[in-house]
């Protein structure tokens, strides 16, 4: 049995460009990538009753994250607006809103740099958030025995006289004696210096758990006024339930977002070169048709990061 | 490279107008901070403690404004506003509405897949069955159980419960670093 002339060939796939499936492809896996942490995030507020919320304690800018969304939707419309310029043939046109949407992409980057300039200046850091009263006073003990340097040195201390002490040969010894003097001259000196009666007090009551926060945070003062080498240790804070954990996911999750937002700005850049070096042309409408499903994708990401770190 | 517009191209892309999407989002955002600051006068987000060393606990709203629970209201809100922009955006900017329907077989297993994870986690992290023996959430219980903070009150100090000063807990000398008070409750 044959098949007749005239039968239309067997249409397979669907009907959009190769590129363009991928692209699509690669962004189901990135909402699989993005859901799965927004998903667990919830997840783990809902299983976190004191979760803190208070802007005043999370440094969290409610007004910072707003203007980011308002620079993302502009971005999104600007890169559409590139791609239907280019679709119609402008490509001066195109290239200009690419450079406008990288730009805006810039002042995100630029905004969220300065939230986590607030996050690192108040150690609202993975790891580094104290939980409870005693957490807040033995940080801070940490932080005074660092900033005294006195614990590297002390380390160096027992590690010099350890090696001195099992060095068999003679003619070695004198340099690591005369090391040891050294050390112990400074941790000396500084001992002198900074382990004042204050600051033993302070760090025996504190370890202890003896001392009261205000009053922990008023001696601290006094100490950072008298020697400026304290001025390393962090401001007392009260402690926040699941500031740990709530660090832990703010980072990762708008880490992982700004990660997407530098890609996109290479994919603009690319873009930009082309269109400077007159070789933008129809044959790059998918091209940019893609660039810009990426970065609506990066806007959508954003859409839903919004409400749930910076207003619920 | 032609500057000029090409008919065959210029008719091939969908129409719309984006600058109704645009103000749209606009407007669906500013909704957004309204919402959050109508949430804050009505008691639906933390405020700050009049102390500034009391520990940083969310207190529960609805025992504030007299059983209505503002803040899952608030919160409702927020995330159909964030999901109506996403619709917006995935219809109008990723151009869904134009494609075939081969998009929403491709699109709709991933999000399904995608909810695998916090599914395999809610029983266990978000429904707890048992009683859940954690120090936050013990020393949440302890805040939710005063109805203010006061200054000398026990969890927010580090002296016993009986104002009495406790002894010691490990030796207090340069050489002792301090160490993480885990699961310690002054």
């Amino acid at each position: 049995m044959t098949h007749g002339h005239g039968v239309s060939t067997l249409k397979m796939g669907v009907p959009i460009p190769n590129a363009k499936l991928g692209m699509w492809l690669f962004l189901g896996t990135e909402i699989m990538f993005f859901t799965a942490f927004i998903g667990t995030y919830i997840v783990v507020r809902l299983g976190s009753p004191g979760w803190p919320t208070d802007t005043h304690v999370t440094h969290i800018n409610i007004l910072a994250g707003a203007i980011n969304t308002f620079v993302l939707i502009c971005s999104s419309v600007s890169v559409v607006l590139a791609h239907e310029a280019v679709h119609q043939g402008y490509f001066t046109k195109a290239k200009n809103l690419m450079i406008l949407t990288l730009v805006l992409a810039c002042v995100f980057l630029g905004i969220k740099s300065f939230e986590y300039y607030g996050k690192f200046q108040h150690d609202i850091l993975p790891g580094h958030v104290p939980e409870s009263n005693q957490q807040v006073l033995d940080k801070m003990v940490r932080e005074l025995d660092v900033a005294t340097g006195l614990t590297a040195l002390r380390q160096r201390q027992v590690s010099v006289a350890n090696e001195l002490a099992k060095e068999t040969n003679e003619e070695r010894k004198p340099r690591l004696k005369a090391e040891l003097d050294v050390v112990n001259t400074n941790v000396s000196g500084i001992s002198k210096k900074l382990e004042t009666p204050e600051f033993n007090d302070l760090r025996r009551k504190a370890l202890a758990g003896t001392i009261k926060l205000d009053d922990a945070a008023k001696a601290l003062e006094k100490l950072q006024h008298d020697h400026p080498e304290f001025k390393v240790v962090h401001e007392i804070h009260k402690p926040i339930l699941y500031g740990n954990l709530f660090a832990s996911t703010y980072f990762l999750m708008t880490g992982f977002h700004a990660l997407h937002v530098i890609i996109g700005m290479g994919f603009f850049t690319h873009i930009i070169m082309l269109g400077n070096a007159g070789r933008l042309g129809f044959e790059h409408g998918t091209l940019v048709e893609n660039y810009g499903l990426y970065w609506h994708f990066v806007d959508l990401v954003w859409i839903f990061l919004f409400p749930l770190i910076y207003i619920i | 490279m032609s500057e000029q517009p090409h008919a065959e191209h210029a008719a091939s892309g969908p129409h719309v107008n984006y600058l109704m999407i645009f103000g749209a989002l606009c407007l669906l955002t500013i909704m957004s901070w309204v919402a959050d600051e109508v949430g804050k006068q009505m008691g639906g987000t933390a405020h700050a403690s009049a102390d500034a060393h009391a520990p940083a606990v969310a207190h529960e709203p609805a025992a504030a404004t007299g059983g209505f629970n503002w803040k899952i209201l608030i919160g409702g809100i927020v995330l159909a506003i964030a999901c109506t922009k996403a619709t917006f955006v995935l219809l109008y900017f990723m151009h869904v509405k134009f494609e075939g329907k081969w998009i929403w077989a491709m699109l709709l297993p991933t999000l399904i897949l995608a909810l695998a994870i916090p599914a395999a986690l809610t029983p266990d992290v978000a429904l707890h069955y048992y009683t859940v023996e954690t120090p936050q959430a013990d020393e949440y219980a302890n805040q939710q159980s005063r109805p203010e903070h006061h200054p000398d009150s026990p969890s927010n100090t580090a002296e016993g419960a009986d104002g009495k000063v406790p002894q010691e807990k490990h030796p207090v000398t340069p050489e002792h670093p301090a160490k993480p008070a885990e699961g310690k409750h002054p």
